[in-house]
C-alpha cells in the first residue's frame, strides 16, 4: 500500500513551537525542511507548476489553523441530513481521486497539516462538555483522509482515547487508506467508528490514485473489527458505467465475506455529484477519466447528479445486494431528498430529525427505537 | 520610387503578407479596364530575382487575368525595410479605406505574428485595438486560430454563419474532423450560442462513448436530418440539436416525451398548463391556468375534475 512521504516539508515559524510539528519532522528523516512565514507562502511556487494541485500533494506544510476545527457537515440543512459534524486536522489529501471535491474547493493546493492539535482537542472537549445531553457524531475526513497521514501525524493516538472517555461523542475516521496500525491497542471505549469509503474495483483502479485497493481496505476493516472497533462503509460516489451492476455486487459480496455484518455500524450510499467547476477541473486533470460524462442533470446546491431514475436504480440494486449479505445493517443515503429515499428504500425517516436520532442511537450503541429498514 | 515591374518577376504564390480574403473582383477588373491602375502596388525584394507582394494582391490578380505585362509598383529592398515596416504599409493602406472582414483580421494578425515576428503582448496591446478588437489573449487566440480552418469553414465564417469563437474551437480539431464539421455546419444554421452547444454536445457524446467526433457527426439520425429536403437550414439546426439532446440524455428525453404523451392523453382543458420539475428531480407538478370570470373558473375546475378521474393520472407523477 502507498504510504505518503512528501518531497519537501515546510514548517511555519509559529508551528515550530508545537511539539506535534517537531515530532512530525522527526518522523520524516531525510525530507528537506524549510521554515516559512505562513502556509500561504508556498502558493506562488505551486502556482507555477503545470498542475498546482498535483504539485501541492508533493509538499507537506505544517501550520497552525486559525478558525474553528469542529463544524457542521456541508450536508447540514439538506432535507434529509444526518446532522453530522466534521473535525479537520488537515486540509488536502495525499491521495488523488479524480472526483475529489477538494480540487475545486481549497484555495491552497498544498497539503497542510494543522500543528496546533492541542487547540483541536480542547475545542472538541469544550463543545462536548458544553452540551452533555446532546450526542455529537463527529467525522474526520472531510478535508483530508484522516488515516492516510496518520503515520506522520499520529493524531489518531490522541483523538481516539479522547472520545473513549466522552459518552456524548462518537468519532468516525472515514478513510480510503489501509494504514490502521496506529489504532491497534488504543483505548477506544467503543466510541470510534472506523469507516471506509469503498467503490468497485474498476473505479478504485481508474479513479482513486494513491488509495488502498479494495482488498487492502477490507483487510484493514477486519483488523479494526478484531480490535473491537465498530466499522462502517460508504459506497460514495456510486458511478454508473457499463457493467456497474456486476462490479458493485461483487464489491459488496467481497466485503461481507471478510467482515462480520453484525459489527458494521452503518453503510451509506451516495451517487457521483459535482459542481460545474469541479467537472472542469476533473476533465483538465484527468483527461482519460470518463466518469464526468453521462446523463447528469443540475440538481440542488448547484451540483450535477445522475438523472433520478438512474440513481434510484443504483441505490435499489445496492440495497438489495447489501441486504442479502447483511439483512440488519443500517443503510442511509447521503445528500438525497426524501423522494429518492422513498423510491430506493423500504422505510423513509419522517424528516432530518428522525434520521439524526436514528444515527445517534446507532452511534451511542443503543438499538434504535424505530425498526431498521 | 514608382516604376513599372514585369508581372513575371512578381511571386503571386507567396502569400506571406496577404490580407485580402477574396482575390477575385469583377469591379476591380472593370476599374482597371476603364481607368487603369490608380495606385502602385507595394513589393518587397527578398531574393535576387523574385518580388514578394506586400500590398496589391487583388490588383495583381486582376492584371494577371487581363494578361497585362507589368504594373506600377513601389519596390522595397529587404535591407531597406523590415518585414514589419513593409506589412504596416499594406495594413494602413487597407485600413485607410475599408473595414477588414473577420478572416482578414485573422490574416493580418497571423502575418504580424508569424512573418513579422511580433509577440502576443505587442499584438494585444497595439494591434488588437487598432483592428477594432478587444485587447485580450483570448481574442488574439481566436483570431489567430482562423488561419488554420478548413476552406469551407472559412467560407462559413466569411458569410457570418460561424461565430469567431466557434471557429476558434473548430480550428483546434484535426483536418478530418474539420472537414466533417464543415459538411454538417454548411447545411444547418445555428445561432452563436447554439453553435457552442452543438460543439459541446458532439464532444460530450464522443467522450461518453469513447468514440471519435467524426462518428458522432456520422450518426444515422444526424445524417437523416441533413438529408431532409423540405426543411430549411434553420429547421435542420433545431432538429440536429434535438437529436443530439436525445443522444446525450436518452432517459431524460424519453421521460419528457412520455410526460407529454400522458398529458395529451389525460385531456386537460386547453389553457391549463402542466409543468413538471425541469429534470424530474422531484415529482412536483406545477398546474397553472387563468380565468376571467366565476363561470370560467367553474368550467375549468369541472374539466380539471374530469381529467383528474382518468385512471392514468398517476403516470404524470411517475418517472421511469
Amino acid at each position: 500500500m502507498f504510504l505518503y512521504r512528501p518531497e519537501k516539508l515546510f514548517v511555519t515559524e509559529e508551528s515550530w513551537e508545537d511539539a506535534s510539528a517537531r515530532a512530525m519532522v522527526d518522523r520524516l528523516p531525510g525530507v528537506p525542511v524549510q521554515t516559512i512565514p505562513a502556509a500561504e507562502s508556498v502558493l506562488a511556487g505551486l502556482a507555477q507548476a503545470p498542475d498546482p494541485i498535483a504539485q501541492g500533494k508533493r509538499v507537506l506544510v505544517l501550520a497552525r489553523h486559525r478558525g474553528s476545527f469542529l463544524n457542521p457537515c456541508p450536508g447540514a440543512g439538506a432535507e434529509m441530513c444526518c446532522n453530522y459534524h466534521v473535525v479537520n486536522y488537515a486540509a488536502n489529501c495525499p491521495m488523488d481521486c479524480s472526483y475529489c471535491v477538494l480540487q475545486s474547493f481549497l484555495d491552497n493546493p498544498a497539503l497542510v497539516v494543522f500543528s496546533n492539535i492541542d487547540d483541536l482537542l480542547r475545542e472538541v472537549v469544550g463543545r462536548l462538555s458544553a452540551s452533555p445531553n446532546r450526542l455529537f457524531r463527529i467525522g474526520a475526513g472531510d478535508f483530508s483522509d484522516p488515516l492516510a497521514l496518520d503515520h506522520i501525524t499520529c493524531y489518531s493516538r490522541s483523538l481516539v482515547p479522547l472520545f473513549a472517555g466522552r459518552p456524548n461523542g462518537v468519532l468516525e475516521l472515514k478513510t480510503k487508506s489501509a494504514a490502521v496500525s496506529n489504532l491497534e491497542g488504543l483505548h477506544h471505549g467503543g466510541r470510534t467508528v472506523v469507516s471506509w469509503s469503498v467503490n468497485s474495483r474498476r473505479v478504485i483502479h481508474a479513479e482513486e490514485t494513491g488509495t488502498a485497493d479494495l482488498h487492502e481496505r477490507i483487510v484493514a476493516a477486519r483488523r479494526c473489527q478484531e480490535w473491537g472497533y465498530r466499522i462502517g462503509f460508504h459506497f460514495d460516489p456510486l458511478v454508473c458505467y457499463p457493467g456497474w451492476q456486476a462490479d458493485y455486487k461483487s464489491a459488496v459480496e467481497e466485503i461481507f465475506r471478510k467482515v462480520d455484518p453484525a459489527k458494521v455500524q452503518w453503510i451509506s450510499l451516495g451517487s457521483l455529484r459535482f459542481t460545474a467547476r469541479l467537472r472542469d477541473v476533473m476533465r483538465r486533470r484527468f483527461p482519460r477519466s470518463r466518469i464526468s460524462y453521462g446523463e447528469f442533470v443540475p440538481g440542488h446546491h448547484g451540483k450535477w447528479r445522475y438523472f433520478r431514475p438512474i440513481r434510484r436504480e443504483m441505490y435499489a440494486s445496492m440495497i438489495s445486494w447489501i441486504r442479502r449479505c447483511a439483512p440488519e445493517v443500517f443503510i442511509y443515503l447521503c445528500m438525497e431528498h426524501r423522494e429518492v429515499w422513498r423510491e430506493s428504500m423500504l422505510r423513509v425517516p419522517r424528516d432530518a430529525g428522525e434520521l439524526s436520532d436514528l444515527m445517534d442511537s446507532l452511534a451511542s450503541g443503543c438499538p434504535p427505537d424505530s425498526p431498521r429498514q | 520610387m514608382i516604376r513599372r515591374v514585369p508581372l513575371q518577376d512578381i511571386d503571386l504564390e507567396d502569400h506571406s503578407f496577404r490580407i485580402s480574403e477574396e482575390l477575385e473582383s469583377d469591379m476591380l477588373r472593370r476599374s482597371l479596364l476603364e481607368v487603369g491602375q490608380l495606385n502602385p502596388v507595394i513589393l518587397l525584394r527578398r531574393q535576387a530575382h523574385r518580388l514578394t507582394v506586400v500590398a496589391g494582391f487583388r490588383r495583381l490578380t486582376a492584371l494577371r487575368g487581363m494578361a497585362a505585362a507589368d504594373a506600377p509598383a513601389t519596390v522595397c529592398a529587404d535591407g531597406e525595410v523590415s518585414a514589419l515596416q513593409a506589412f504596416r504599409l499594406a495594413l494602413w493602406d487597407n485600413l485607410s479605406h475599408r473595414r477588414l472582414s473577420t478572416l482578414e483580421l485573422g490574416r493580418s494578425l497571423h502575418v504580424l505574428h508569424a512573418t513579422c515576428g511580433l509577440t502576443a503582448e505587442i499584438l494585444i496591446a497595439d494591434y488588437l485595438p487598432l483592428l477594432g478588437l478587444a485587447p485580450s489573449r483570448q481574442v488574439l487566440a481566436a483570431y489567430l486560430a482562423l488561419n488554420h480552418l478548413h476552406p469551407v469553414l472559412r467560407r462559413l465564417v466569411q458569410e457570418g454563419r460561424i461565430a469567431v469563437r466557434t471557429a476558434e474551437r473548430l480550428a483546434g480539431y484535426t483536418a478530418a474532423v474539420q472537414e466533417k464539421m464543415s459538411s454538417v455546419l454548411g447545411r444547418i444554421r445555428l445561432s452563436a450560442s447554439l453553435q457552442r452547444q452543438f460543439l459541446d454536445a458532439v464532444e460530450e457524446l464522443a467522450q461518453m462513448q469513447d468514440a471519435r467526433l467524426i462518428q458522432e457527426l456520422e450518426a444515422p439520425e444526424v445524417l437523416a436530418v441533413l438529408d431532409e429536403p423540405e426543411r430549411s437550414p434553420f429547421q435542420k439546426g433545431e432538429r440536429i440539436m434535438d437529436v443530439l439532446g436525445r443522444r446525450l440524455y436518452p432517459r431524460l428525453s424519453a421521460a419528457r416525451a412520455r410526460f407529454e404523451a400522458d398529458r395529451e392523453e389525460m385531456g386537460f382543458p386547453s389553457g391549463v398548463r402542466l409543468t413538471p420539475d425541469p429534470f424530474f428531480e422531484t415529482s412536483r407538478l406545477r398546474v397553472e391556468f387563468e380565468v376571467s370570470s366565476a363561470a370560467h373558473l367553474r368550467a375549468v375546475a369541472a374539466e380539471l375534475h374530469r381529467a383528474s378521474l382518468e385512471t392514468g393520472l398517476e403516470r404524470l407523477f411517475k418517472i421511469d
